[in-house]
C-alpha cells in the first residue's frame, strides 16, 4: 500500500494506518495529545488560564508587556481572542477597570468577535441560514471594534490581522484584500500570521497554483520565517493539483526550514512549533517521512496548530496518523 | 467572362470551406448509414449460409444496428421542438410585420411565416428542417420580449436584419445550407434526450465530433456573422445596427439579473409584477455603463466579439436602404403592455398565471417584511409567556430576562460555551424584533416603500432613530424596551393619518403632506434590498467562511495559526 495514503483521511472510520506503537519512539499516546492552541507559548497560556479563570490582570500585563514584539502579540491576541469568545465576563471586568480605550483591550475584544463569528456559524458544510446569518453579523461587528482597535494603536499590526481575517470572511475584493493587507505590511512586514491568512484568502480565490505559489514565493524570498507559506500552498493545492510537493520549490522551501530548525537561535521563538507541523506534514507527504520523526517527538502533545487544526474535530486523529506514517517509513 | 471567374483565388476559397462543412455535418449521418446497412447486410448474407451462425452474429449485430438506427432517425428527422413564446399575428400588429416584411426585402431573403415574441433577451429565425438542414420548410422568427421593450425600431431591424441576413446567402450559394446545417446540428445536439439510453448513446458519440465541426468551421461562422452583420447594416444604416449591437449586450445582461433577482422578489407571497418591463427599464436605466458579468460562454456559440462587430458595422458607415421610423419598438405593437407580459409570462413557470399582481413598491414591501420575519422568535415568545407573539409579547419577554429563550434555535449546534449560545439568541431575537416591529409599524402606516433601482426598494420609515439601535438597547444583557414601547406608541397613535410623515413619537404635531418636520427627510431604519446583487459591489455575494475550500477542513475556527 502507498504509504502516503491513509484511508482514514479519504473516509473517515477506516482504521488508521500503519499500526504503529508511537510511544515506541518517544512520542506520547494519542489520547494525551492536545489541541488547546495557547498551550504552546508558557506566557500565553499562563495568561489563558487566569482569563478563564476570571483574572483579567495576566493577560493585560502581557499584552502591555510585549507591545511592539508583534509576533508574541499575535499569538496572545489570537489565543486571548477564543477565550474571550467563549466566555465575555472577564473581558466585561476589564473594560469595568481600565475603560473602552485601551488599546490592548480593544485589540483582544475585536479579535474575540472575529472567534465569535466563526463559533457561530460552526462547521461550514452543516451551517444553517441562520448560522451563515449570526456569521456576517458578527462579522460586521467585528469589522468595526477591529477599525477602532486599530486607531487606538496606530502602530500594531494585530487589528490589522484581524481586519485580514474578516476581510476573507467577508470575500472582500481583491482590490480591498490588498489594501487591507498592505496596512499590515507597513507595520510589520514580515507578519507571520498575517501572511498566513492572505495566503488562504488567494489560496480560495486562486484558480491555480501558480499565482499562490509566488505569492509565498515572494514572502519567502523576503525572509526564510515565511518559509512555510510555500509548504501551506502546497498543502492547500495538494487536492487539485497532483505533485505538488515534488515541485522544487516546495522542497527547496522544506529544506529551508529544516535548516532553521537544526540552528539552535531559530529552533526556539515563539513559531518555531508551526514550522515543525508543517515540515512535519510535509515530509510525511513528500516521502520523508522517516525525517518526520524528530520533529513529532518535539511536538510531543501539542496537536493544536494547523495543519492538524484544520481538520476541526478531527485534528488529533489526523495528527496521530501522520506520526504512524512517520514512524513506518522509518526503515528498521 | 463571367463575373465568378474574375474572382481571385482567396475569393473562392470560402465556397470550398462551406462545401466542406457541410461534408463534415453530413459525414457522421453518412458513416452510420455505412456501418449500419453494412452490417445488416453481413448478417443477412450470413443467414444464406448457416442460420445457427447467423442468429449468434444477430445478437450482437440487431443492438448496434437499433442504436444507429434511432440515432439516424433523431439526426436526420427528428421533428423541431415547438417553439417558445407568443403568436405576433399579422392581423393585430401590422406594423411590426412591415418592417420585418422590409427588413426580409432589403437584405434579400424571404419574410418568416409566423412571429413569436418570447422571454429571452435574443431574436432568432428559425426553419423546420429536415435531413441536417438540406431541406427547409417554415421559417419561424422569434423576437424577445426585453428586446422590443428597450431597443428603437431602427435597432430592433437591425436585429431583425442580421438574423434574417443569414438566410440571404451572401456569401456563397453554400453559404445560407451551411447556416442551415449548423444550427440543426447543434439544435440536435442539445434536443437529444439524455434519459432515453439511445439518444444518449448518440450524443456520447457526438459530442465530441460536434465540437470538432463547430469549431472547425469557426472561421466560416464568423465571416458569415460578418455578413449578417453587413447585410443588416446595409438595410438600416451603420448607426442603428452599431447601436443595437451595443444595446444588445446590456439588455441581455440586465435581463438575466432582472429575471434572477427582481421579478421573482415576492414570487413566495404568489406575487408578480404589475408591470415588470417597467422595473426592467428603470433596472437598466439605474446600471448605466457598468459593465455586468458575462455568463459562461457557450462552446457552440461562435460570434466574434461584439467590440468587432460593432467597430466593423460603423466602418462600413452605411447610410440603409429602409427608412424606418424613428420611435419606441414596442409601438410597432398594438397594446404593447399585455403582449410583452404575456411573452414574460410564457417564459415562467405554469404557476406564474395564476399569480397576482402589485406594483413594485407592493412588492418590495411584501417581501422585506417576509424576509425580516423571523417566525422561530414569536413561536419561541408564545411558548414563553403563552400569549400571542406580539410586539409588547416579545418586549415583555425580554424584559423578564428571556432573551436566550426567545432566541432558541434547535437546529444550532449543541453544547456552545455561553457567551456563543447568548450571542446566538441575541442575533435572532434581533432579527425578529426587527421584523415584528417593521410589520407593526407598516401596518400602522408609519412605513414608505420606495422603488431604489438597481435594488427593488427601499423601506423608510418615519422614526427619527434608527430602528437598529433601540432594538440593540432591548436585547442588551440589561434590556431596555422603553423607547420602542414608546415608538410603538408614537406609531399607533398616527394610524388612520398615512399621510403624516414626522417625528410623531416626539409629540409634535406632525404635518400632513410634506417632509418631516424642520425639512428632515425621513430616515431609512432598513435600506432594504431583496436578494440581489451589487453590480460593481466589492462583495461576493457568498463570502467564503471557514479557513479552507475543502470541506473536509473546514471547521470552525478562523484561524489556523501558528505558535509555538
Amino acid at each position: 500500500m502507498d504509504p502516503t495514503v491513509n484511508p482514514a483521511e479519504i473516509i473517515p472510520g477506516l482504521p488508521d494506518i500503519p499500526a504503529v506503537d508511537v510511544t515506541r519512539w518517544g512520542m506520547p499516546p494519542m489520547e494525551a495529545l492536545s489541541t488547546d492552541l495557547s498551550r504552546t507559548v508558557p506566557a500565553v497560556a499562563a495568561a489563558v488560564d487566569a482569563v478563564r479563570a476570571g483574572d483579567w490582570r495576566p493577560a493585560a500585563a502581557l499584552l502591555d508587556r510585549s507591545y511592539g514584539d508583534w509576533a508574541m502579540r499575535a499569538v496572545a491576541v489570537h489565543a486571548l481572542g477564543e477565550a474571550a469568545a467563549d466566555d465575555v465576563r472577564w473581558l466585561e471586568a476589564w473594560k469595568a477597570a481600565v475603560g473602552g480605550r485601551d488599546r490592548n483591550l480593544a485589540v483582544v475584544e475585536a479579535h474575540g468577535l472575529c472567534w465569535l463569528s466563526w463559533k457561530l456559524r460552526g462547521n461550514r458544510p452543516d451551517a444553517t441560514a441562520r448560522q451563515q446569518e449570526a456569521f456576517h453579523t458578527l462579522q460586521m461587528r467585528c469589522e468595526e471594534v477591529a477599525q477602532r482597535a486599530a486607531s487606538l494603536a496606530p502602530e500594531d499590526p494585530t487589528p490589522w490581522l484581524t481586519l485580514i481575517i474578516i476581510a476573507r470572511g467577508r470575500g472582500y475584493s481583491a482590490e480591498t484584500f490588498t489594501s487591507i493587507f498592505r496596512e499590515l505590511q507597513t507595520r510589520d512586514p514580515l507578519h507571520r500570521a498575517g501572511h498566513e491568512f492572505a495566503l488562504m484568502y488567494w489560496s480560495e480565490s486562486a484558480v491555480s497554483f501558480e499565482p499562490v505559489l509566488a505569492f509565498a514565493e515572494r514572502a519567502a524570498a523576503a525572509s526564510p520565517t515565511l518559509a512555510f507559506l510555500l509548504l501551506q500552498a502546497a498543502y492547500d493545492a495538494e487536492d487539485d493539483f497532483e505533485g505538488v510537493w515534488q515541485d522544487p520549490r516546495v522542497r527547496h522551501a522544506l529544506d529551508t526550514i529544516l535548516r532553521g530548525l537544526a540552528s539552535p537561535a531559530a529552533a526556539v521563538g515563539v513559531y518555531a512549533a508551526s514550522d515543525r507541523n508543517w515540515a512535519a506534514y510535509a515530509l510525511v507527504n513528500s516521502g520523508r517521512g522517516a525525517e518526520a520523526v524528530p520533529l513529532f517527538v518535539q511536538l510531543g502533545t501539542n496537536a493544536s496548530a494547523r495543519p492538524w487544526e484544520d481538520f476541526g474535530p478531527d485534528a488529533v486523529v489526523v495528527f496521530d496518523a501522520f506520526r504512524r506514517r512517520a514512524c513506518a517509513a522509518v526503515r528498521t | 467572362m463571367t463575373p465568378a471567374a474574375r474572382r481571385p483565388e482567396a475569393k473562392r476559397l470560402p465556397g470550398l470551406r462551406t462545401a466542406s462543412h457541410l461534408v463534415l455535418t453530413g459525414a457522421v449521418p453518412a458513416a452510420m448509414l455505412a456501418v449500419m446497412t453494412g452490417l445488416i447486410w453481413f448478417n443477412a448474407y450470413a443467414f444464406t449460409v448457416s442460420t445457427l451462425s447467423a442468429l449468434k452474429i444477430a445478437i450482437g449485430v440487431v443492438p448496434t444496428a437499433a442504436v444507429l438506427g434511432s440515432g439516424l432517425w433523431v439526426l436526420v428527422f427528428k421533428g423541431d421542438k415547438p417553439l417558445p413564446g407568443v403568436p405576433v399575428h399579422e392581423h393585430e400588429h401590422p406594423d411590426l410585420w412591415a418592417l420585418v416584411r422590409g427588413v426580409a426585402a432589403a437584405v434579400g431573403t424571404a419574410p418568416p411565416d409566423r412571429i413569436l415574441l418570447t422571454a429571452d433577451a435574443n431574436a432568432a429565425v428559425m426553419e423546420d428542417t429536415r435531413l441536417l438542414g438540406l431541406v427547409a420548410a417554415r421559417r419561424h422568427m422569434t423576437i424577445g420580449a426585453p428586446l422590443v421593450a428597450e431597443m428603437t425600431a431602427p435597432q430592433l431591424a437591425a436585429v431583425i436584419g442580421h438574423e434574417l441576413g443569414h438566410y440571404a446567402a451572401r456569401d456563397t450559394r453554400f453559404s445560407a445550407a451551411a447556416y442551415r446545417s449548423r444550427r440543426a446540428f447543434v439544435h440536435t445536439l442539445t434536443v437529444l434526450n439524455r434519459d432515453d439510453y439511445l439518444q444518449r448513446a448518440m450524443h456520447f458519440l457526438l459530442r465530441h465530433y460536434g465540437l470538432l465541426v463547430v469549431r472547425g468551421s469557426a472561421n466560416l461562422s464568423r465571416r458569415q456573422e460578418r455578413l449578417a452583420d453587413e447585410a443588416a447594416a446595409t438595410a438600416v444604416g451603420s448607426a442603428a445596427t452599431a447601436a443595437a449591437f451595443a444595446a444588445l449586450t446590456s439588455i441581455a445582461a440586465t435581463w438575466d439579473l432582472f429575471r434572477r433577482d427582481h421579478l421573482r422578489i415576492a414570487w413566495d407571497q404568489g406575487f408578480l409584477p404589475a408591470d415588470a418591463f417597467a422595473g426592467f427599464r428603470s433596472l437598466r436605466a439605474s446600471l448605466g455603463d457598468e459593465p455586468i458579468e458575462a455568463d459562461e460562454p457557450d462552446p457552440y456559440d461562435t460570434h466574434p466579439p461584439m467590440h468587432e462587430r460593432i467597430a466593423a458595422v460603423e466602418a462600413l458607415a452605411a447610410p440603409g436602404e429602409l427608412r424606418i421610423l424613428p420611435g419606441e419598438a414596442s409601438s410597432l405593437l398594438r397594446d404593447p403592455a399585455r403582449l410583452l407580459d404575456a411573452a414574460l409570462l410564457d417564459g415562467l413557470e405554469p404557476e406564474a398565471r395564476a399569480m397576482r399582481r402589485a406594483d413594485w413598491t407592493a412588492l418590495v414591501r411584501l417581501h422585506v417584511l417576509a424576509s425580516l420575519a423571523e417566525p422561530l422568535v414569536a413561536a419561541n415568545a408564545a411558548r414563553a409567556l403563552g400569549r400571542p407573539p406580539t410586539v409588547e409579547t416579545l418586549l415583555d419577554a425580554l424584559d423578564a430576562g428571556l432573551l436566550e429563550e426567545l432566541g432558541t434555535d434547535p437546529d444550532a449546534p449543541q453544547g456552545d460555551p455561553p457567551r456563543v449560545r447568548r450571542e446566538r439568541a441575541r442575533v435572532l431575537v434581533h432579527k425578529g424584533l426587527t421584523g415584528a416591529l417593521a410589520a407593526r409599524i407598516d401596518a400602522a402606516g408609519g412605513v414608505e416603500w420606495a422603488e431604489s433601482w438597481p435594488f427593488p426598494g427601499a423601506m423608510r420609515s418615519i422614526l427619527a432613530d434608527p430602528l437598529a439601535a433601540l432594538v440593540d438597547a432591548a436585547v442588551a444583557d440589561r434590556p431596555d424596551t422603553s423607547r420602542l414601547r414608546a415608538l410603538i406608541d408614537s406609531v399607533e397613535r398616527l394610524q388612520g393619518r398615512p399621510q403624516n410623515i414626522g417625528t410623531a413619537h416626539r409629540g409634535e404635531d406632525p404635518r400632513t403632506h410634506g417632509d418631516a418636520q424642520g425639512g428632515e427627510r425621513p430616515r431609512a431604519v432598513v435600506e432594504a434590498v431583496h436578494g440581489g446583487r451589487q453590480p460593481a459591489g466589492a462583495d461576493r455575494p457568498d463570502p467564503a467562511g471557514g479557513p479552507h475550500r475543502q470541506p473536509r477542513r473546514d471547521h470552525p475556527r478562523p484561524a489556523g495559526h501558528p505558535r509555538g
